[in-house]
């Protein structure tokens, strides 16, 4: 019955007013589709714009700033900018006291950190000119006066001014505001600052007198941002050692995927027949594409960063590493028990009355164990595992308590503060495990493992190789085929052909798809995260074997911190990523242009 | 011109026929090389693949083979601690999942078990005929309940014949052992002041019909009479009834007494109005006599003398019931009744009841002999004596066995293993640790993976299904905002768009596309997240959601969805679109009707392989979606999936080799497989079902 209906209507020919009453419906209903493919793009076009403005509103805007002593006041009245190394380095002197040691560890010390406070000033200096003075003595030794006379001499004005700034004035940001709110609402933002966050900001530090507030637009992207290295303070935060990390991770992944990728592409396109291999290395490419990248993380952090550890770290190739010795060790851990430890070349005596002679062969033992990176590495990294086996060593039990900022006896690891309650019936007091950690947790930071560069280089190689061989096959393929018979026509064999014909025609290309392909590489972060970055560095990647980090790493810190400033310079090294890629994928895009071939 | 190549003699290609090491070979030797190591390229992605698979497979076995050790830590230190614990039934308590042959550490020590004593006192209150009920319940209606057979049974009054019927049904014999009397106290609160005696006769009129004080005793006052009385499952309900209503206890029911078993309860209902009568056992009263006063019974006061011989009208003997198969079977009940009657007339009077005459103790001895095949009735020394103990019954007895129990695991009745020193070591009998960290092994199993709905490392729940169900929410909000987004983006661009419109919008597509997705992350927590907020209410939308991880990482996949279906729409013939046209459809009829029909097969893979992106992204959900597993079907929620609990546990101290290492492969393992078969169907669902023109 019904079909038959249908049949009919497909033979009825309507009057023409009812026809045109349905050609006007048909087009009605066209032109609501064609309204909501307009509303699609419109919203991925407004999301696009959403998120670059989210970004830039919160990189930029105000902030409140108060100082705990008003610069004009340190030398009558005149800006800081105007002062001399010396006159900056007498303010450090007058103000800084006890920290001026610390300073001249930071700024111009020349040894290492260990022997810091065992050295000369001459040692610390390197230079066996200075005055003679002091020149013999420990840096405790000497007044604040001819440490200040010190900094003055080997510190630059600039870094002068920035220890006033720092330890002095000790400006401190205490609100931020975005910027839309700061130039819409400046007033408001102005009486918030100047009266509830004042208040809160004086009432925590138990300040009693009114101190200026200056409030003023910021760019929380700036020069010292990209130059200065991170920071537990968002305001003194940079991304340095991030850019530089990513920078590493890139000239790794390009040198490394490039030539693997290329090669891969040529064999499937140029030699492989139709067998089975090359179709399931065909399909395989293809699947690979789309695993998560988290996946390529894992098997990064099981292959490159546990399996090959010795290689990774650069322990086979004896790369910037000293393993520790008993004497090293006790070196490091007889300064706790007041020097009362030594090593006869065979045994190990203790005369303090803390520890006797067998638990401090135990304790140098797991110094030497934390210390020296067993090819397993297992568990390496774990403050846990370290205070088990301290307490295990030593008979006592050892509690790990993370806490949230550090206080006097915190340890600081990774950005993270740890206390250690220690339950002793021995009586060893608690400032001495204290030490005792610290010194395992430093030891073992030195100690090489697996998170590498190099670890996550390749784990990003393994990532993006699908995409290098599947656009490097794209481009092969656009060669036509005239050029190769032609090269064989001449008599070139296969390689020759490939050689000099098809891979100049093909390069630009390939380099386009390998430059996006690093691009992509660049803004991944799950697997660095797998794979283990470290989340807090101070200091550039020297090496493919040293210690890393990188931009989205940092981002994603950032991000997951609660402080609003840390948002603000998440957007600010969002921005540097962005542009990072801009960079990349622009080059990729001349180099097409420029270059590419056309048949 | 190479010279050399120009000058090929022919003669050598024939020669290839003829087997001699021709020209051509020459050359593929050098090639062969080549060709080697370009091969070897290309098999380093099959390496990529088989290292995944060998990498999340490895580390997901060990995670189902590992130990995995639950810290049964608390249970022990509360059996330890305190012998007021052992008093309560933990149903579900890990101590009772150890058995022989389970490995447990203690400290740094793993030892497996070689015997494990759960050496506890667990009593519950059920009022005596509550008890002869669970006593005597039907196997199944007990496995129904999930709670085992107790042993004995505290009982204020002897059993009914009744009762005996039920009990010989399941094969009990009931064994009274007499262990005291008691005697009901007629309480009034302090505040009364009309009240000091009463005969038996008045308290059944109280008790029956009688509405006012005044109805029972013209000169006491006209106010309603206010009763408390034990509930109807008490021995003491029943014994009241039988001897002061003549076992007819309706009209007191009639009259909505306060009813509770919890004796202290009916003292503070009693207390709180003058007008308030109730009774209970003695021992109540003796706690509360601040509040309450207690009545004589025609003339009779309660006492030791009253009670035993009788002249207190509401006297009555109290009693432990077990059974001759249950004491044979679990020898703790005997010892524990053998103790039990050695030394309860020490301490029965500072419980609060009267010792039992010397003929019933005597009596009770005799049937602990029989019931026990002429055992000896001697002196137990409790810390021999293993096996739980489990009463249950009569409010009246607890505190009595209470007492009694306590002094028996002060005596050295508490939980012991029996351990083998080391996993395969020596068999030596380490003395149990009192208070020690002991844990036991309890391997997670596939099943247990894939079923359960709760993953709480610390307690050893590994089950996977809050992370998926959380990856499916997000993944399935995501589609939503993208399939139709991305298709009508693809259609406006392969139908609509000029040329150069399109040639402007789909690079700004791909821009969108190559923004990396911890910059998603970013946007989806500083301006999805408050976006919701302001729209819903910030109190129905967590800070921390899978709505608006789910909304961004679908503004990620609209570009791949609008790229990968606008290549196939494109690739759709104009022939087509023109036929159609001709045939005066509209434009919207030729995309509905003959294109997309026609792309069909390129639309579907687009959308396996979004929902395959959307299930292994990774950044966006790990910074909005909020962490920490949960269970939950809400989308304002805040839930973690299986990609962020990875990032998240990665992202800490991981240790190697622990059991949260091992575990995120295995989620790993399930995401891989997850998508691996998404992305296969994706790609014969183009090769199988593609219309080729």
């Amino acid at each position: 019955m019904a079909k038959d209906k249908a049949k009919n209507k497909l033979h009825y020919m309507p009057a023409e007013a009812e026809f045109l009453k349905r050609l006007q419906a048909r087009q009605r209903r066209g032109n609501l589709s064609k309204a909501f493919n307009y509303f699609s793009v419109g919203v991925a076009t407004l999301a696009l714009i959403a998120l670059f403005l989210n970004v830039l509103n919160e990189a930029f805007g105000a902030i409140g700033i108060v100082n705990t002593i008003e610069p004009e006041t340190l030398a009558g009245g005149r800006p800081l900018e105007e002062l001399n190394s010396q006159e900056l380095a007498l303010i450090l002197a007058d103000h800084a006291g006890g920290r001026l040691r610390v300073m001249i560890r930071d700024t111009i010390s020349q040894v290492d950190v260990d022997d810091f406070t065992r050295s000369t000033v001459a040692e610390i200096v390197a230079d066996p000119n200075v005055n003679a003075a002091i020149a013999d003595q420990l840096l405790k030794h000497i007044s604040a006066e001819q440490q200040a006379d010190l900094l003055a001499g080997y510190a630059s004005t600039a870094a002068l001014r920035r220890l006033v700034l720092d330890n002095v004035v000790k400006q401190q940001v205490i609100a931020s505001f975005t910027l839309a709110e700061a130039i819409f609402n400046f007033d408001a933002v102005k009486a918030e600052i100047e009266g509830r966050l004042l208040e809160a900001y004086k009432k925590n530090k138990r300040l009693d007198e009114a101190k200026v507030t200056v409030i003023r637009f910021h760019s929380w992207l700036n020069s010292e941002f990209i130059t200065t290295p991170m920071s537990s303070t968002p305001a003194l935060a940079g991304v340095r050692t991030a850019l530089t990390g990513s920078v590493g991770l890139m000239a790794v992944v390009a040198l490394v995927a490039l030539p693997i990728g290329l090669g891969a592409a040529i064999y499937l396109e140029e030699y492989a027949a139709q067998g089975f291999i090359n179709r399931l290395i065909e399909t395989n490419v293809r699947n690979l594409a789309g695993v998560p990248s988290i996946i390529y993380g894992m098997l990064g952090l099981a292959v490159f960063v546990r399996a090959l550890a010795p290689f990774s770290s650069g322990l086979v190739f004896h790369f910037n590493f000293d393993a520790p010795t008993v004497n090293s060790v006790i070196h490091r851990i007889a300064p706790v028990f007041d020097d009362q430890i030594s090593f006869d070349g065979a045994r190990i005596h203790s005369d303090s009355d803390l520890i006797d002679s067998p638990a401090a062969q135990r304790l140098v033992d797991v110094f030497l164990h934390y210390g020296t990176p067993s090819l397993t590495m297992q568990g390496n990294s774990n403050i846990h595992a370290m205070a088990n086996s301290l307490s295990d060593a030593l008979d006592v039990t050892v509690d790990v308590i993370p806490v949230d900022a550090g206080g006097e006896h915190d340890i600081e690891i990774r950005g993270s503060y740890y206390r250690f309650d220690v339950a002793d019936d021995a009586g060893m007091p608690d400032p001495v495990y204290d030490q005792l950690m610290t010194n395992l947790v430093r030891i073992n930071s030195f100690a090489p493992n697996g998170r590498t560069l190099v670890s996550a280089g390749l784990t990003l190689v393994l990532l993006i190789l699908p995409i290098i061989i599947i656009n490097a096959q794209e481009a092969i393929r656009a060669v036509p085929a005239a050029i190769r018979e032609a090269s064989y026509g001449l008599g070139a064999t296969r390689w020759q052909t490939i050689w000099h014909q098809v891979l100049p025609a093909a390069l630009p290309g390939i380099m386009t798809g390998t430059i996006l392909s690093v691009s992509r590489a660049v803004g991944e972060t799950a697997p660095l995260i797998v794979v283990g970055a470290a989340t807090f560095l101070l200091t550039d990647p020297t090496s493919p074997f040293s210690q890393f980090t990188a931009m989205p790493i940092q981002i994603f810190q950032w991000t997951a911190r609660p402080q609003g400033q840390f948002g603000d310079i998440a957007a600010a090294a969002i921005i540097v990523l962005l542009a990072l890629m801009l960079t990349l994928n622009a080059a990729a895009i001349i180099l097409r242009n420029r270059y590419s071939i056309r048949y | 011109m190479n010279p050399k190549r120009r000058a090929i003699p022919k003669e050598h290609l024939v020669q290839e026929n003829t087997g001699i090491l021709s020209l051509k070979h020459q050359f593929k030797l050098h090639e062969f090389v080549i060709q080697t190591s370009l091969f070897a390229c290309g098999l380093l992605s099959i390496f990529t693949t088989l290292g995944i698979i060998l990498v999340l497979g490895n580390e997901s076995i060990s995670f189902f083979t590992r130990d995995q050790w639950v810290n049964t830590n608390r249970a022990i230190l509360s059996d330890m601690d305190a012998a007021a614990t052992a008093f309560t039934v933990e149903p579900g308590n890990a101590l009772n999942d150890i058995q022989a042959g389970d490995t447990i550490r203690i400290g740094q020590e793993v030892m497996e078990v070689a015997a494990f004593q759960n050496n506890r006192l667990a009593m519950d209150v059920s009022g005596t005929g509550g008890g002869f009920a669970r006593w005597c319940a039907a196997d199944d209606a007990l496995s129904a309940a999930e709670a085992p057979r107790p042993l004995m049974v505290n009982a204020s009054r002897p059993i009914k014949p009744r009762e005996i019927a039920g009990c010989a049904a399941v094969g009990i014999t009931p064994i009274p052992f007499q262990i005291g009397a008691d005697a009901l106290a007629i309480a009034v609160s302090r505040d009364n002041d009309f009240l000091s005696e009463i005969s038996l006769a008045e308290l059944r009129q109280i008790f029956g019909k009688a509405e006012k004080w005044s109805d029972v005793r013209a000169e006491w006052p006209a106010e309603q009479i206010q009763l408390a009385v034990p509930d109807e499952a008490s021995g003491t309900f029943d014994f009241f009834v039988e001897e002061v209503l003549d076992n007819n206890p309706d009209a007191l029911l009639a009259k909505n007494p306060i009813t509770s078993a919890h004796d202290h309860k009916l003292a503070g209902s009693i207390s709180r109005s003058p007008f308030s009568i109730g009774f209970f056992g003695y021992a109540y009263y003796l706690a509360n006599t601040e509040r309450l006063k207690i009545l004589t019974l025609d003339g009779v006061a309660p006492s030791s003398e009253t009670a035993a011989d009788g002249s207190y009208a509401l006297s009555r003997p109290l009693f432990i019931y077990s059974d001759a198969d249950i004491m044979r079977a679990h020898p703790q009940a005997a010892d524990f009744i053998s103790y039990y009657l050695a030394n309860v007339s020490d301490v029965i009077v500072e419980v609060g009841y009267f010792r039992a005459p010397a003929a019933a103790l005597e009596q009770a001895g005799d049937n602990w002999r029989t019931a026990t095949g002429d055992r000896e009735l001697s002196q137990v020394n409790p810390a021999e004596v293993s096996g739980r103990l489990t009463l249950t019954g009569s409010s009246t007895v607890f505190p009595l066995t209470e007492r009694l129990g306590r002094m028996f695991v002060e005596a050295g009745y508490v939980p012991r293993f029996e351990v083998l020193r080391g996993i395969r070591g020596e068999h030596t009998i380490a003395p149990h640790r009192q208070g020690g960290a002991v844990e036991y092994n309890d391997r997670p199993t596939i099943l247990e993976f894939f079923t359960h709905t709760n993953w709480i490392p610390a307690i050893g729940e590994f089950g996977v299904i809050p992370l998926i169900n959380a990856t499916l929410m997000t993944s399935a909000i995501a589609i939503l905002v993208a399939l139709p987004l991305g298709i009508g983006a693809a259609v406006y661009l392969s139908e609509y768009a000029a040329p150069n419109v399109r040639n402007t919008l789909k690079p700004m597509l791909e821009i969108l596309a190559g923004i990396p997705t911890v910059v998603y992350g970013y946007f989806a927590l500083t301006f999805m997240t408050p976006l919701l907020r302001s729209v819903f209410g910030a109190d129905v939308v967590n800070i921390y959601n899978t709505g608006s991880a789910g909304v961004v990482v679908g503004i990620l996949i609209i570009p791949l969805i609008s790229s990968m279906s606008e290549d196939a729409l494109h690739a759709v013939p104009s022939a087509l679109r023109e036929a159609s046209y001709g045939l005066g459809a509209t434009r919207l009829e030729t995309v509905v009707k003959v294109v997309i029909p026609a792309a069909l097969s390129g639309i579907l893979a687009a959308f396996i392989v979004a929902v395959s992106r959307a299930i292994g992204e990774t950044m966006i959900v790990a910074i909005a979606a909020g962490a920490g597993p949960n269970f939950t079907f809400n989308p304002f929620d805040s839930a973690e999936t299986m990609t962020g609990h990875i990032a998240r546990i990665s992202g800490g101290d991981l240790s190697y080799d622990s059991i949260d290492y091992n575990s995120i492969f295995a989620i790993g393992l399930t995401l891989f497989l997850m998508t691996f078969l998404l992305n296969a169907l994706s790609r014969v669902i183009i090769s199988r079902f593609r219309e080729t023109y």
